[in-house]
């Protein structure tokens, strides 16, 4: 078999290996994103193009073509028989790339890549002049990020809200609700929550949220008071904060 | 009488060499293969790098609101383009060169984009994306209805390679589509080169014709965008390098078979027309210009013998002459012509009318109220705030177009001189010529959007134009004055990449900064995205809520609600936020238009929106606002019986209005 397409195949078989198997995330990406990226496509390429009727880089622009418009076009296929989820694009894709490598060797069996028997000196300091490129604009993408999170930690807030609890209805004539807080404090903050209806004090109580902890708590009330709202008021660091009203679905 | 340019002898490189017939011929040519002569493109791959680090410092500077951030990233932007398109001028540099330095540059911009927006999505169309992979990923299908922009749901082709590429690599959504649309470029900048090279038979020409392709307005941000636009110009790329490859332009290799030509163009083919209209229409309209100009110049073209009646005799069927089509821009015409309708009729009609045609007649319109006066137009380089760029700048955006209306037609000139009987290269011309008409509607707010997406499509013609110009310019120049061209052309050059990242992006949006009230990224704020996240943990799926633009697209994405815009019973639903009680206009609109929930954002108050507009471009006062949203209309609902506030974080407090239909 073609060396290329013996590669092709092996990389797609491996894939669907890692695939099966409960891997790292860095390896199943590393051998699975070419899979939906280049491999179908050189595989294709390879069945379309005889060697040395295209160019290497004109090869490379095919092979990711192809594998997008492959993709994009076998996922309204799949989608109809067995629903869009890994397994099904994994072995359909492994499926197309040894398929057309199989085809692309019978059609096509003269070797297109010349192995070199030598290298230019002065390539192996290119690719690493490249690679020093790459490594340098991959730290300036993490000090964008880390001036992102910077800038973001100066805004501190609190999520609080007083919701339906959907599904948790007790008993007729009780309506389950929830109220919950998030902290985007930053620091450690001190809370003071009351929930009252007509008066009356439902649930009291007072919380420490560290920076992004939530903090939830369910409670029923009975409908003896229909259209009078259930408040839950807020005090951060003994000071108002937040109020919230709900009238209580029926 | 001056040579043609196609007939300047081109360098022999990895791409144009006869590669062996037989495995003893590959033997006798080994070594031959991996003598790369990469030039400077390593060390200006270098520089490139340098000049992303001092963008990444200034956008760091900007978020926290430091003196001379702007300042940094012009220097950072230049830093990258200007070595490159200085190289790409000269003479000496080989092709192989000249590609590395092309794809280093388109990659260098698109990392610009990843910088701005390091952690997450923040653009319009990269959240609507997201929503549609993330229903996706957990229905298993597409077409699902997209709420943010109703063309993604009916053009699934993004969507299923994103889901595809999370699901079997199990990145996130956000890391997947970095990967994609990353290679999406590079793929875009090598098929450009490529078909620019084979236009016009130099890689110089190719190369520069990038360079000023780079300057065009949508590079920076709108083309490096998670957008299905941004794929499927590399689609279209691997496309027009198929039909070329069929066309013959590259008589160095032998053409590949016709199955296999015709096996790729359908798959190419059926990619494109799923993943993107206009690019599509795009393609079809450039591939039939093509085949025209090909009918009109080739006496044997069987297009031709279709379109001109033979003088005498009986003429064959059009089944014959159909027939005798091979490979080339008019079945590749057909092609895309005869799926994109199969794709309207059957699948995407609704949504593309919906989505194109308001863009065309909001454009259309507007120009008429340009043109004779009304509401509609806008003033350049003005902000809706009030926001006057400085001198300088509007000085460097329209400078930038004037050298454009300047070397177009020298370039288009040129291309009739020296390219006449090359049917691509007239076609290319013939693109450049549209670049006064994408000019027109940027004069008017709707049609800002029509401007940004055809100088994509626009720019290769006139990268082409005006490389074709200079290189004939500099043709019989002495060395040191080629330098001296190449390092005017450099600056010139440069002024346009300024100008085109000038009218590109708004002062405000260019870089990363502190909230702004109605200014698309500047609006996402972490308040936003909390609110969106209660929203996906609390509130029924696909609720449809009533809220300001950017908020609306994290409701709508990461929320997974349906925000509300448009009118209802004659009425525009946001007067809801506007009027200063909550009356029966407002409760007609909650009521009809079963508006379940209802967003405020009370930082709306604090000023006027950029963008001319709080919540939908046709709501009362769009552009025309002297005064922001009133605090006290915000603050209204908290007094309206059967109006519960359940959510609070501050800016951003969540009303549900599910008790006023019940009262």
């Amino acid at each position: 078999m073609r060396r290329d397409l013996a590669l092709v195949s092996a990389l797609a078989i491996a894939a669907l290996v890692v695939a099966l198997l409960p891997v790292a995330t860095w390896l199943s990406a590393v051998l699975l994103l070419p899979l939906v990226l280049f491999l179908p496509g050189y595989a294709l390429a390879a069945s379309f193009f005889a060697p040395r009727t295209v160019g290497r880089i004109e090869r490379a622009i095919y092979a990711v073509a192809l594998s997008i418009a492959v993709v994009a076009v076998c996922g309204l296929l799949i989608q109809l028989i067995f629903g869009l989820s890994r397994d099904p694009w994994v072995v359909f894709l492994v499926i197309v790339t040894v398929g057309a490598a199989l085809w692309a060797n019978r059609k096509h069996p003269v070797e297109p890549l010349v192995w070199p028997a030598g290298i230019s000196p002065v390539l192996p300091v290119a690719i690493i002049a490249f690679a020093l490129a790459g490594v340098i604009a991959g730290l300036a993408i993490a000090s964008a990020g880390s001036g992102l999170r910077e800038a973001q930690a100066k805004i501190r807030f609190t999520d609080f809200w007083l919701v339906p609890a959907g599904a948790g209805s007790l008993a007729p004539g009780e309506e389950t609700l929830e109220v919950g807080l998030r902290s985007h404090e930053g620091r450690p903050v001190r809370f003071g929550l009351q929930i009252s209806r007509a008066g009356q004090i439902l649930l009291a109580r007072s919380l420490s949220l560290r920076a992004g902890e939530t903090w939830e708590h369910t409670f029923a009330v009975t409908e003896a008071s229909p259209g009078v709202p259930v408040i839950a008021t807020l005090t951060r660091e003994d000071k108002d904060y937040r109020r919230l009203e709900l009238v209580p679905p029926r | 009488m001056r040579r043609p340019l196609f007939t300047q002898a081109t360098p022999a490189t990895a791409e144009t060499i006869p590669g062996p017939r037989s495995r003893h011929a590959a033997a006798a040519k080994r070594g031959a293969a991996w003598t790369y002569s990469l030039g400077a493109a390593p060390a200006l791959a270098l520089v490139a790098a340098i000049g992303l680090s001092v963008i990444a410092a200034a956008d760091n500077g900007a978020r926290l609101e430091h003196a001379g951030s702007e300042f940094a990233f012009w220097l950072g932007l230049l830093l990258i383009y200007l070595p490159i398109a200085l190289r790409l001028f000269g003479r000496s540099a080989q092709p192989q060169e000249r590609m590395a330095l092309v794809l280093t540059l388109g990659m260098a911009l698109y990392v610009v984009k990843v910088i701005h927006s390091p952690a997450g999505f923040t653009l319009h169309d990269e959240l609507a994306s997201w929503r549609g992979v993330q229903d996706l990923l957990e229905s298993g299908h597409l077409f699902a209805d997209n709420p943010l922009v109703g063309g993604y749901s009916v053009f699934p082709g993004m969507t299923a390679v994103t889901g595809a590429l999370t699901q079997a690599s199990g990145l996130s959504v956000f890391v997947s589509a970095l990967v994609l649309i990353g290679l999406a470029r590079a793929v875009l900048m090598a098929s450009l080169f490529l078909i620019l090279q084979r236009a016009s038979g130099s890689a110089r020409v190719a190369g520069i014709a990038i360079v000023v392709y780079a300057c065009n307005p949508s590079i920076l941000y709108f083309d490096s965008q998670f957008g299905y636009e941004s794929l499927a110009l590399a689609i279209a790329g691997g496309l027009l390098l198929v039909v070329m490859r069929g066309a013959g332009l590259d008589p160095q290799k032998r053409r590949p078979s016709e199955l296999g030509l015709l096996s790729a163009l359908a798959i190419l083919t059926a990619g494109l027309v799923i993943t993107h209209h206009l690019t599509t229409y795009a393609m079809i309209a450039f591939l039939g210009l093509w085949s025209l100009v090909i009918a009109f110049t080739k006496r044997r073209s069987p297009l031709r013998q279709m379109l001109v009646p033979a003088r005498r005799g009986v003429p064959p069927r059009l089944s014959a002459q159909l027939a005798r089509l091979r490979v080339g821009p008019a079945l590749g015409c057909l092609m895309v012509s005869a799926a994109g309708l199969f794709w309207f009729v059957f699948v995407a009609g609704g949504a593309t009318q919906d989505e194109l045609g308001s863009v065309f007649t909001e454009a259309i319109s507007a120009l008429f109220h340009l043109v004779f006066g009304g509401s509609g137009t806008k003033t350049l380089f003005k902000a809706g705030t009030g926001q006057v760029d400085p001198l300088i700048v509007r000085v460097l955006g329209l400078a930038s177009v004037g050298v454009l209306a300047l070397v177009i037609p020298l370039g288009v000139w040129q291309i009739w001189k020296s390219y006449r009987t090359k049917p691509l290269a007239i076609s290319l011309g013939a693109v450049a010529l549209l670049y006064p008409f994408t000019l027109v509607p940027r004069l008017t707010q709707a049609g800002s959007e029509i401007s940004q997406r055809a100088s994509e499509f626009v720019f290769a013609g006139i990268g082409f134009a005006a490389a074709v110009f200079f290189v004939q310019l500099t043709k019989s120049a002495g060395d040191g004055r080629a330098r001296t061209y190449a390092l005017i052309a450099t600056a010139l050059a440069g002024l346009v990449f300024v100008g085109g990242v000038i009218l590109g992006e708004s002062p405000v949006t260019r870089q990363p900064g502190r909230f702004e009230v109605g200014a698309e990224s500047r609006s996402i704020s972490p308040q936003g995205t909390a609110a969106a996240r209660f929203a996906a943990e609390h509130l029924p799926r696909n609720s449809r809520v009533l809220v300001d633009g950017p908020n609306g697209l994290l409701l709508g994405s990461y929320g997974h609600l349906e925000p509300v815009i448009g009118s209802i019973r004659g009425i525009p639903v946001p007067i809801v936020f506007f009027s200063k009680e909550f009356g029966f206009n407002a409760r007609t609109v909650i009521v009809h238009d079963a508006i379940d929930y209802i967003v405020v954002d009370r930082r709306l108050a604090h000023s006027l929106p950029v963008d001319g507009y709080y919540y939908d471009r046709d709501e009362p006062l769009a552009n025309e606002r002297e005064r922001p949203i009133s605090a006290s209309a915000l603050a209204k609902f908290n007094q309206v019986p059967g109006i519960n506030r359940i959510y609070d974080n501050g800016p951003i407090v969540i009303y549900d209005t599910t008790g006023i239909g019940r009262r």
